[in-house]
């Protein structure tokens, strides 16, 4: 057996439950004494990350994107669609801030780097899927860069700048997905329900598809609380009013705490209050009509797509995420549908955060040749 | 002069450009994808938090990092896989110390795996997928195929070595470094 061979096998034999053997071992201790032997071992376990890497990328990979191409043309409608809300002015990471977290790792830092427990403790909650543009995560006194396939946990919280959007999935398939000039707590255990949780949006626009909850699960902005079941919907707060939008399911809208002022949502309804005047109303959503988009970039691994159009430019997730997604490590696949960069498509949207495509047809040439 | 923001940025960004060499240092120690792939977070809370200017060369310091997340992961399951010889673990940091050094011409070597993996027949293509994406070892996949595990592991062995040479008669063919 040449080294070359040596090294697959030992590396087939590390993925087995008992790992290498005290033959193997020495077997891999001999090898790594020369040269060749290191560089062979190095390259053999490149092949082998990477194998993994889009063996997983590849599982993970949407079959539903494939027809759509295949679609036939429709005639174009107008856009009726109501404009996305304007969001506040971009979140700034000012010096100041730059600072005072620079000090806070500073005092931090000794224990999360020289003290062992390598787990805060908290319960992995799910991985993020997607991210876009700057977002952070905050876990104790950490604040990083979020990007995809980290797992969040119990605590975490996120924070999106003007441009940033980040799509994630609990562990129970749910998914969330988070628009600009966000502050959204992932989940905490709820201080009112045992057993339930919390998850926290204290500003900014979320769309979330839950699946069925054993337990109480409740969205709290500063003025709302969502309790919900096993729904969609998207939850849209700022300073000035904060609102509710449902397309599935049924949510309970807590508009007032002390006065049990409660609304039960069906879906096509939405909830919205003002906050400078506390007046909260009942209303129906406008349908979903034709947009017209042009995609700017695809991922695979997300099911997402970036289309610009004359609402500016947006990340769109397909409806029904595939329950196979589970992590993101490939970023940009431009190859993986038969949708094009600079493709024009006719889209059906859902959601304020990272609407969801519920239907899409693209744009023939000849149909473009004719507007 | 950079901002906070743009170096937050730039680190974010050397950090995942090394992604591959640091997983596959964590799966040659673990031999256990989802276990590195928690580690190699783990390491990014670590490095984010720490000042950029204490760091000589970040892919070492990775690697020392990942090897303590990697024996205190080994206690927390009370094991055994490799009973850590010292020796050896010096060994394998040695061995990527080394290839610090090396262009590897990664990118072009995943993009022809990528092609050479989808060349491939269904059923080598399915048993890859049990082996690596659903971690089924050769005991598990012995009583599901009803082959023996050495004959397993010798088709397996055989798919990777033909999946090796098949990048490497691509990058050959493209006038690519191997």
């Amino acid at each position: 057996m040449n080294q070359r061979e040596l090294c697959r096998e030992l590396c087939l034999k590390l993925h087995e439950p008992d790992g290498l053997n005290a033959e193997a071992q020495t077997q891999l201790n001999e090898l790594l004494a020369t040269s060749e032997g290191r560089e062979l071992w190095v390259r053999e376990l490149s092949f082998q990350a990477d194998l993994i890497d889009l063996l997983q990328t590849k599982k993970a990979m949407p079959e539903n994107f494939a027809a759509v191409a295949q679609a036939e043309p429709i005639k174009p409608t107008p856009l009726v669609r109501a404009p996305v809300p304007t969001m506040p002015k971009a979140l700034r990471f000012s010096s100041f801030l730059a600072l005072a977290a620079l000090l806070m790792v500073a005092l931090f830092m000794s224990y999360y780097i020289n003290g062992i427990p390598t787990k805060t403790g908290h319960t992995t909650l799910g991985q993020i899927v997607s991210v876009n543009g700057v977002v952070h995560l905050n876990r104790g006194p950490l604040n990083v860069d979020l990007f995809a396939g980290m797992m969040f946990k119990e605590g975490d919280k996120l924070i999106t700048g003007q441009n940033g959007s980040a799509l994630f999935k609990y562990d129970d398939g749910s998914i969330i997905a988070i628009g600009a000039n966000s502050d959204f707590a992932f989940a905490t255990q709820s201080q009112q329900k045992r057993d339930g949780w919390d998850i926290g949006l204290s500003k900014g626009v979320l769309d979330a598809d839950i699946r069925p909850q054993t337990k109480a699960l409740r969205f709290k902005t500063s003025a709302l609380g969502v309790e919900v079941l096993g729904t969609q919907f998207s939850i849209h707060a700022n300073v000035a009013n904060q609102s509710v939008e449902l397309y599935e399911g049924k949510v309970r809208v807590h508009a007032n705490e002390k006065t049990n002022d409660l609304h039960l949502l069906t879906p096509g309804q939405g909830f919205g209050k003002d906050l400078s005047n506390q007046q909260s109303e009942l209303f129906t959503l406008p349908k979903s009509d034709w947009e017209e988009v042009t995609v700017e970039s695809t991922d695979a691994k997300s099911q997402t797509l970036v289309v610009s159009s004359e609402l500016g430019t947006r990340t769109l997730r397909w409806a029904k995420a595939s329950p196979q997604l589970t992590s993101t490590k490939e970023v940009l696949n431009l190859d993986f549908v038969n949708f094009k960069v600079g493709q024009k498509l006719k889209l059906k949207l859902q959601g304020l955060a990272c609407p969801q495509i519920l239907e899409v047809v693209p744009i023939h040439s000849s149909l473009e040749s004719t507007k | 002069m950079q901002s906070t923001l743009e170096q937050q940025q730039q680190r974010t960004s050397e950090f995942l450009a090394q992604r591959h060499r640091l997983m596959a240092y964590l799966i040659g120690l673990l031999g256990d994808a989802h276990a590195a792939e928690d580690i190699f977070q783990e390491i990014w809370m670590r490095l984010a938090a720490h000042q950029a200017d204490d760091i000589q060369n970040t892919n070492a310091w990775c690697r020392a990092v990942g090897k303590n997340l990697v024996l205190h992961h080994w206690r927390e399951k009370g094991r055994q896989k490799i009973s850590v010889d010292s020796e050896l673990l010096e060994r394998i940091d040695q061995a990527f110390d080394e290839d610090d050094d090396r262009d590897r011409g990664h990118r072009n070597r995943k993009d022809a795996l990528g092609e050479c993996v989808k060349d491939l027949p269904d059923h080598s293509q399915s048993l890859l997928d049990q082996k690596y994406t659903q971690g089924l070892s050769f005991a598990e996949l012995s009583k599901s195929t009803g082959k023996s595990e050495n004959a397993l592991m010798m088709t397996l062995s055989r798919i990777r070595k033909k999946l090796q040479e098949c990048i490497e008669r691509r990058l050959q063919q493209e006038g690519l470094a191997l």
